[in-house]
């Protein structure tokens, strides 16, 4: 198979350094959604793909795509991530993905592989929802699940919209209807991302196929108690939020962690405490809570233990409890045939690798809703992303890339127009 | 994903998607593990193996065949050792006692005559098993109340059950795979 074509482990990490001195603050990388840098990082990408002669283009929601052309008239098989990143973060999640699209078009370009489907290579815009709150906005407005409303609604910190700042780019938010993708267009899409976990490093294996996508159920939780003076008011008979805050903490981790939920993950990761001060008693606590699974009726019933449980501590002392629904949205599970698909290319790479589940968001989620999706996980240096201390190793990456070009011409052997499974 | 700044719905904690979104969320789950690579000459295969697997499908599965149970409902019956995950979880779900018919005209759990049963399968294509087993059921002084199928692949099943003078239901139809 021409695909045996070697990745250059010291050609990609190269493009992740050079991609990585784009960037607007330090230390690591700051590239932020709908930013002049994360459009320099686009265009980077984009110059590097007419080098090597696929036609390029940017749409409307700033997506860049390179296509290199099919020997048939048939959809498109794609792959790609983003080349976003969150503040301060590192220099590898989304952009691995991207570094490793631009090096499967060169081993094919290169090697002059033929195939029957066109090969799209994509940098999605705006994944991380850092900026404005909302992930995945790129691939988002790509599979129609955003719309140009939603882009007025959504403001960062500075109070600066999608909108707003998608014109200071020089991007029409007016015009993202059509950066919507047509399915009769695509054909299947894989993205190789970063773990982002630590399960790959600890197993010593370089390859990761995602059969699942977590989903997520967020609740703002309200404890309302009675402040007072920390030294007149005794112990009976007190109504402490913060007490009563710290039963929900630990409450959430042992649910999660009880022999009903393997699998859910719970945190609890923002508490405000008021007055917030040394001698008084404190009257008002509010915590998030992020329950993830991929059970979406097992998530959603952890959420509601949480909140009863918070509701009967609450009311054993005096604290008042009211919860807000923030966000919700559910797991999926990706076409198991594309997962079957990059689990054989792996082992025609003499890659080792598991299935496993995504406990991050991803493009990949958003285009699976237009056509079936897979993912390609490689190795994160103790687990650890959105750091600047964020490593995968080159010849990781480079396996990565073997077992994503394998699996793209894979793909383009399996798939033809009548077979197409949605 | 829904964004909101709504209470939490404690009663029904499922309620924070719409019913119709919930529904088509299973169904699409379905359809993404049902079709798999073979080995052999046929690119693809159908594989009805890891929907019968997963809790996170199962589940909602099963609830959604329990909620179609008819209240005479007194016991499940599975027709073949493949269908048992399925029965299985919809007993749980319904509290319903069920048993499985083992290859050689035998029972593996109980079934006494009279007893209003529904018989319950994973797939049903062209029917003709599915209206086999009934025919043994009845036969077995059974009463077949229904049968409830959680994916029915429009091969003819609805039309021979119901010259059979039987009630199906099937949860998911589709002739994409």
């Amino acid at each position: 198979m021409p695909g045996t074509a070697v990745a250059d482990s010291a050609r990609v990490a190269e493009l992740i350094e050079r991609i990585a001195t784009i960037s607007d603050d330090s230390p690591g990388v700051t590239r932020l959604a709908f930013t002049p840098a994360e459009r320099k990082a686009h265009s980077l990408f984009a110059g590097l793909m007419s080098e090597l002669g696929l036609r390029v283009w940017t749409d409307a929601a700033g997506n860049t795509m390179a296509e290199a052309a099919g020997a048939e008239e048939l959809p498109a098989i794609g792959t790609g991530s983003h080349l976003d990143s969150v503040p301060r973060g590192g220099r590898f999640d989304g952009i691995a993905g991207v570094v490793a699209a631009v090096e499967v078009a060169r081993i094919f370009t290169e090697n002059q592989v033929r195939h029957r489907h066109p090969f799209r290579f994509v940098a999605f815009a705006a994944e991380e929802g850092a900026r404005f709150g909302q992930a995945c906005l790129g691939s988002r407005l790509a599979a129609g699940l955003t719309s140009p409303a939603d882009l007025r609604r959504l403001k960062d910190a500075h109070g600066t919209t999608v909108a707003e700042a998608m014109k200071m780019v020089g991007l029409d938010p007016d015009r993202v209807a059509e950066a919507r993708w047509d399915p009769a267009d695509w054909a299947a899409f894989v993205e190789l991302h970063v773990e982002q976990g630590g399960m790959l490093e600890a197993t010593g294996l370089p390859i990761g196929v995602v059969d699942t996508v977590s989903g997520s159920t967020r609740m703002r939780i309200h404890l309302n108690g009675r402040p007072s003076h920390t030294g007149a008011t005794p112990m009976a008979g007190r109504a402490d939020a913060l007490t009563t805050a710290a039963r929900v903490v630990l409450a959430v981790e042992s649910i999660a962690t009880d022999a009903r939920h393997h699998g859910t993950r719970a945190t609890v990761g923002e508490m405000s405490v008021r007055p917030g001060s040394l001698t008084t008693i404190p009257g008002e606590v509010v915590l998030t809570v992020d329950v993830r699974d991929v059970d979406a009726v097992r998530q959603r019933h952890t959420a509601a233990e949480i909140v009863r449980y918070a509701e009967t501590v609450g009311a054993e002392r005096g604290v008042r409890v009211e919860t807000t629904l923030i966000g919700d949205s559910s797991p999926v599970v990706l076409p198991l045939w594309v997962g079957d698909t990059l689990a054989k290319a792996a082992v025609d790479c003499s890659a080792g690798f598991r299935m496993m589940t995504s406990g991050a968001s991803h493009d990949a989620q958003m285009i699976n809703k237009v056509t079936p999706t897979g993912m390609i996980f490689v190795p994160s240096r103790a687990g650890v992303s959105h750091v600047p201390e964020e490593w995968t190793a080159p010849e990781d990456l480079a396996v990565g890339v073997q077992v994503l070009a394998r699996s793209l011409l894979s793909l383009d052997a399996l798939l033809s127009p009548e077979e197409r499974s949605r | 994903m829904i964004v909101s700044s709504h209470p939490f719905p404690l009663s029904n904690p499922l309620d924070v998607q719409p019913p119709g979104i919930r529904w088509a969320e299973l169904r699409q789950d379905v359809l993404n593990t049902l079709v798999r690579n073979a080995p052999g000459e046929e690119p693809r295969m159908l594989d009805l193996s890891a929907m019968l697997t997963r809790p996170a499908i199962l589940r909602r599965l099963a609830a959604t065949l329990a909620e179609r149970l008819p209240p005479a409902t007194e016991r499940l019956v599975a027709p073949s050792a493949a269908g048992v995950t399925l029965v299985a979880a919809v007993a749980l779900e319904s509290g319903l006692p069920f048993c499985l018919l083992t290859p050689a005209d035998g029972v593996f759990g109980d079934l006494f005559p009279g007893e209003p049963v529904v018989l319950v399968t994973a797939v049903t294509a062209t029917g003709s098993a599915v209206s086999a087993t009934a025919s043994a059921l009845i036969s077995r002084g059974a009463r077949v109340l229904t049968v409830l199928t959680a994916l029915d692949t429009n091969l003819g099943a609805a039309e021979r059950l119901g010259a059979q003078g039987l009630d199906y239901i099937a949860c998911i139809r589709t002739e994409e795979v």
